[in-house]
């Protein structure tokens, strides 16, 4: 008695669970780039990316972060910072990381940092640095200069907080200028667009669950028909044919 | 105590009728329980449309004033998809309208001089949103919550079980009537 309701919880628990799994699916996010830069809406030139990880490479040493950039095209209406924290989360970046997402289609951006990178770059100087550095460039849709102005004064503030020097020279001297994306024709370009990633909707949507549980409607009613005969069966020979044999008798 | 035929007839024929209401309850909660876990996955897609309502009012607010008929219209369409306290019903309404408002600003936007002068928003005007907008319905259309439900609906209106459980209260999926 006891091992069938113990059986009955488990199942019950799985049940849940199962039921649950498809609200519960979590939002996913561009996963954490090999080097530094995410660049999904092809919005820079490839010298700024290659500078932006040497760059990363000697503020690294200086410092013990990094500055990590993400550009998408769109937000579909999440806000730009609450996106920026959430991505510095998923990435798992450091308390001395930083993490800069250009949004180019919404024409906003966010800054997010650990909470070393934080002390060092307080708020309002995060504010100052984006509107002296960043903004103007960036709305003129000058992407590789607002992220290399960017990056190099937010690189060397970090390093002067912890008494270092960071080297720039040689880089972002010659940055490509482009004003204007691409379009991309790839087969990822959802990637930059839909705010869920990694066609999130489509896994969400439990096909897999569904048909599997129309198998067992189809089985089941087999079953409940096979039942039924055998019941109706015992109980009409247990009203009429026992009786009648009864009588015989 | 010995119980007369009769009354144990009568009995045998109450348990039997109650077992069957209880069986047909049972069960058809249970699969109108598995029809609803789908909800989600139709949920998750209707945010793909809202995000695309949103992007396209994203580029046209920098060409056509909030107070535009077509961006108006798009704007209603995506509170009432966005809404979570929308019936569903209500979402396909919007959803349906959405399609529709959003093509409709969407070639209002291609026309305008200062989107054609400005390659990024051209891009995003005549490639990319059009095709955020076709691939949102057509995930939208293709849920599975959509098959389930009409398959749900067909099953309890066309069994005895099915009847005896709307009498015991079960209701039949909502539609979602995506176009």
């Amino acid at each position: 008695m006891r091992v069938d309701r113990i059986l009955a919880l488990v199942l019950a628990l799985m049940l849940c669970i199962g039921l649950a799994a498809p609200a519960f699916a979590e939002t996913k996010y561009p996963p954490r780039p090999q080097g530094t830069v995410a660049d999904l809406a092809g919005a820079l030139g490839e010298k700024t990316i290659s500078d932006m990880e040497t760059l990363n490479t000697r503020m690294n040493t200086a410092t013990g972060g990094s500055l990590f950039v993400l550009t998408r095209h769109f937000l579909g209406g999440v806000n730009a910072t609450t996106y920026a924290k959430k991505v510095f989360d998923v990435w798992g970046l450091g308390t001395g990381d930083a993490l800069l997402l250009m949004v180019i289609g919404e024409e906003t951006y966010a800054l997010a940092l650990g909470s070393a990178a934080e002390k060092a770059v307080p708020a309002d100087t995060q504010i100052s640095l984006l509107a002296n550095h960043f903004r103007t460039a960036f709305l003129a849709r000058q992407y590789d200069e607002a992220l290399a102005d960017t990056a190099v004064q937010l690189g060397q503030t970090l390093a002067k907080a912890k008494n270092q020097t960071l080297d720039v020279t040689g880089l972002f001297g010659q940055a490509a200028i482009q004003s204007t994306p691409q379009p991309q024709t790839t087969d990822d370009w959802w990637y930059g667009m839909f705010a869920r990633d990694d066609y999130d909707a489509r896994e969400n949507d439990n096909d897999q669950y569904w048909k599997s549980w129309q198998n067992e409607w189809h089985s089941e009613e087999t079953r409940i028909n096979w039942r039924s005969v055998i019941i109706w069966g015992l109980v009409i020979y247990f009203l009429f044919f026992r009786r009648k044999r009864r009588r015989r008798g | 105590m010995k119980l007369k035929t009769g009354t144990a007839f009568v009995i045998m024929i109450v348990l039997i009728i109650g077992s069957v209401l209880f069986g047909a309850y049972k069960g058809w909660s249970e699969e109108k329980a598995h029809v609803d876990a789908t909800y989600a996955g139709l949920e998750s897609m209707l945010q793909t449309r809202v995000e695309t309502a949103y992007n396209i009012l994203a580029v046209a607010k920098r060409h056509v004033p909030e107070t535009d008929e077509a961006y108006q219209r798009v704007s209603m369409d995506l509170g009432q998809l966005d809404n979570a306290y929308s019936g569903l019903d209500r979402k396909a309404e919007a959803n349906d309208a959405l399609g529709r408002d959003a093509a409709a600003l969407l070639k209002k936007l291609a026309e305008l001089d200062s989107v054609k002068q400005d390659s990024r928003d051209k891009m995003y005007v005549e490639n990319y949103l059009p095709q955020m907008l076709s691939e949102s319905e057509q995930m939208t259309v293709g849920a599975t919550y959509n098959q389930a439900a009409a398959e749900f609906n067909g099953r309890i209106n066309r069994t005895f079980s099915g009847f005896l459980a709307k009498l015991m209260g079960i209701k039949p999926a909502e539609v979602f009537n995506a176009q």
